[in-house]
């Protein structure tokens, strides 16, 4: 689902924000991406969207180089930021449409895929208010109904579980697992590692920039946490 | 209290100015972009100075010189009136760091005067920019005394203090009545309109002054009439005028102290009403009953442009700053329509202005609707929200067309009826009457390009409040200004060639407008989204 191969991000000044990195992902696969802040997870994340350009390597999507090939590769992409800026002068309902028209959704599925998502996340009655006048959580909870509403085969979420409430963070996960069953693949970033220990079949951890380990999450941590392995890893590097 | 009013002062500059981008910016073409901004903001400025000093020269070689203060004077002020109207509210008003400034331990005062400092500092460099030159020439024509100076240099810096509280007044009259509507920012942007066309209508009135009955060798009396005009206009203008030209330091201090005194009442009372007012305009009405109905589908490029024709209409700097030229061309057709041709040459006060109008009127309509160029600032205004289109399965093609609809959407009924109206008050003959409806459209289709050619060029995306994007960067200045002299370009090329045919050339440049408008949007369209 997919594939990145040597990737480099070089910002202007020089500086590789990430480097030389290399990681696959299959269908079904939740993946946990993990590393202190600035570690270059955001930019890998928006690299992989099509959001960011980069200089060095390849991403594969589906099958697709997101350099070559952007709009296959987003088609089937759902992306959403670690803090998602969405249209406040847009009322919920009205931004869910918009999302639905741009990725060519059918009437019903994204009438019953509204429906399903927001009442999920208990926002339906909010729909027909302003965005701007969201709470964070409910902006997030937004934001992701309309990742979900396309039926995304590849979901990149940074930070997906900030702002929300223990309930709707259990509907996320719940969702997560269950569109993993139907064969799509989610790759997020997350500072919480209890979460990506018991929600993820596989972690990577970053490091400035670079891979320090990946795998199955069984696999890496053996007898102890995420918590102690991700402490070892990065004292080790230091 | 003063040091806390500096601090906030210095904090908002530091914010807003390019001075942080320019010191500690890594990215050059950030850096460069300030650069730009300032030489073009310096030559802008000289240049107003020297129109403004040949303005005050004139006069004075006619004979007029008794009246460059006074006239200095008025038009400052109703140029500061002008242009903090629809500034004002939203400097003062719901601006975004409201809720962290009124949560610091300062009080309500202090930050109504640091705000209004800031409007301040912009409307004294107006002032310098007009009274500075034409204090220089009314010195080289009547040689005053050395109290002048003094005066003259104070009354730079006080001038545009009475004129901008008048503005922050019906700034705060129109915030406090929209802030309790349903729809804000719909009843906000009405009520700007309909300050506007009030403004139009008193510049208007005080251009009616009948030349034909003066007597042009008695400037004397023409000054006098001039005088008394301007005293109509603005009635502060007679006792600084007597201040200024009877050395009377006792009237220039009474002049000072009404422009001191009218701010202090103006912050006193608006700190009052101040949280009410901002909780007004900042709390939005949620009804949270919303039931899920049928929905509507369209295609990619109408749901972009429907996003964005709300985008347009949702911020009411953007419809009164990119508006406004389509809205003045509006009201000036249908009064000229109303009132007829003879009576708007009456109001113009210039004579033969019959002829020249008719001349004219394709390229005056589409100066005017040249400045609504909506697209110079719709890629920048995405902002943080760039995302969402950057990872959409969406041709950038799309994406530009959807924003250029939106500008040709708003123009094109304004275009149609201003063509109307104009051929119809004008009586125009057939040639003519199809070039006041082909030139203005082919100008509806140059200014939708010309925006997100200006604007892919020059974008910003990492501004705090759209204040930045739509009335501080050069995108703007680029697209209202462009625009407008793309307009005013023909004229003087008419005006060059008397003994061409003025129809043939008319449809010359029209067809040159629709060729750049073909060539820029060929390079547009292949133009990679800014990331």
């Amino acid at each position: 689902m997919l594939k990145i191969k040597n990737f480099s991000k070089i910002y202007k000044g020089g500086k590789k924000a990430v480097d030389n990195f290399n990681l696959i992902v299959e269908p079904g696969d939740i993946y946990g991406f993990i590393g202190h802040n600035g570690a270059g997870k955001s930019t890998t994340i928006k690299a992989i969207a099509g959001v960011l350009d980069f200089e060095e390597g390849e991403i594969f999507v589906n099958g697709h180089s997101v350099k070559k090939s952007p709009m296959e590769c987003k088609k089937v992409i759902a992306y959403i930021p670690d803090n998602p800026d969405i249209y406040e002068h847009l009322t919920g309902i009205q931004y869910l449409n918009f999302i639905s028209d741009i990725f060519k959704v059918e009437k019903e599925e994204r009438e019953e895929r509204i429906k399903k998502y927001s009442d999920l996340f208990e926002i339906t009655s909010t729909l027909g208010d302003l965005i701007s006048s969201y709470s964070h959580g409910m902006k997030q909870k937004l934001a992701l109904i309309s990742a979900l509403i396309h039926k995304p085969k590849l979901l990149l979420l940074d930070e997906p579980f900030v702002g929300l409430d223990p309930k709707a963070s259990l509907s996320l996960k719940n969702i997560m697992h269950e569109i993993c069953k139907e064969g799509s693949a989610i790759f997020f970033s997350t500072h919480v590692l209890d979460v990506a220990e018991k929600l993820c079949n596989k972690i990577v951890i970053i490091k400035d920039g670079k891979l320090i380990e990946a795998g199955d999450t069984e696999t890496l941590i053996q007898n102890r946490s995420l918590e102690s392995l991700y402490m070892e890893v990065a004292e080790n590097e230091k | 209290m003063k040091n806390s009013i500096f601090i906030l002062l210095k904090t908002q500059f530091l914010n807003q100015s390019g001075v942080n981008t320019f010191r500690y910016e890594t990215d050059k073409k950030k850096k460069n972009r300030v650069v730009i901004f300032v030489l073009v903001m310096t030559m802008v400025v000289l240049i107003l100075s020297m129109y403004c000093f040949g303005m005050g020269y004139g006069m004075g070689s006619i004979g007029l010189a008794k009246i460059i203060p006074a006239y200095a004077f008025t038009l400052t002020s109703l140029l500061v009136i002008f242009f903090t109207i629809f500034k004002a509210s939203g400097v003062l008003f719901a601006f975004k760091d409201y809720d962290m400034l009124m949560a610091l331990p300062v009080q309500t005062t202090t930050i109504i005067t640091s705000r209004f400092l800031l409007m301040y500092g912009m409307n004294v460099l107006c002032s310098i920019v007009i009274m500075l030159p034409m204090g220089v020439a009314y010195c080289i024509w009547v040689n005053p005394h050395i109290i002048f100076y003094g005066m003259w240099l104070i009354a730079i810096f006080v001038t545009p203090l009475v004129p901008m509280t008048i503005a922050a007044v019906i700034g705060a009259i129109i915030s406090a009545i929209s802030s309790r509507a349903k729809h804000t920012n719909v009843i906000n942007i009405i009520l700007s309109f309909a300050l506007l066309i009030a403004f139009m209508g008193v510049g208007m009135n005080a251009g009616t002054m009948n030349v034909s009955q003066i007597d042009v060798s008695k400037l004397a009396a023409l000054g006098e009439m001039l005088s008394e005009k301007m005293n109509q206009i603005y009635p502060l203008t007679g006792i600084m005028d007597k201040a200024i030209r009877q050395y009377n330091i006792s009237l220039f201090l009474i002049f000072i102290f009404i422009s001191v005194a009218w701010y202090y009442v103006f912050a006193e009372i608006v700190s009052i009403k101040y949280k009410s007012i901002n909780t007004g305009i900042t709390s939005h009405q949620t009804m949270s009953n919303y039931k899920l109905q049928s929905l509507k589908v369209t295609s990619p490029i109408k749901a972009l442009y429907l996003k964005e024709m709300k985008r347009f209409f949702s911020s009411y700097i953007y419809v009164m700053n990119l508006g406004v030229g389509a809205m003045m061309l509006l009201v000036t057709s249908i009064a000229c329509f109303v009132l007829g041709i003879d009576k708007m040459v009456q109001l113009i006060g210039i004579p033969d202005a019959r002829a020249m109008i008719t001349s004219f009127v394709p390229f005056a309509i589409s100066a005017l609707l040249a400045m609504t160029c909506t697209t110079a600032v719709s890629l920048s205004l995405e902002g943080k929200n760039l995302w969402i289109l950057q990872s959409s399965p969406l041709d950038v093609t799309t994406i530009y067309r959807s924003k250029m609809a939106v500008n040709i959407a708003l123009l094109l009924p304004v275009s149609l009826i201003s063509s109307l109206l104009m051929s119809l008050c004008l009586k125009s003959n057939v040639v003519l009457t199809i070039w006041i409806f082909v030139t203005p459209l082919a100008y509806v289709g140059f200014t939708s390009v010309w925006g997100i050619f200006v604007n892919l060029k020059i974008p910003n995306f990492t501004w705090e409040s759209e204040v930045t994007v739509i009335k501080q960067s050069m995108s703007s200045m680029l697209g209202i200004l462009g625009g407008l002299l793309f307009g005013i370009m023909p004229i003087g090329i008419l005006l060059l060639l008397p003994g061409v045919d003025r129809n043939l050339l008319t449809g010359v440049i029209t067809l040159v407008v629709i060729g750049i408008s073909a060539l820029l949007y060929r390079k547009v369209c292949g133009v990679k989204l800014p990331s």
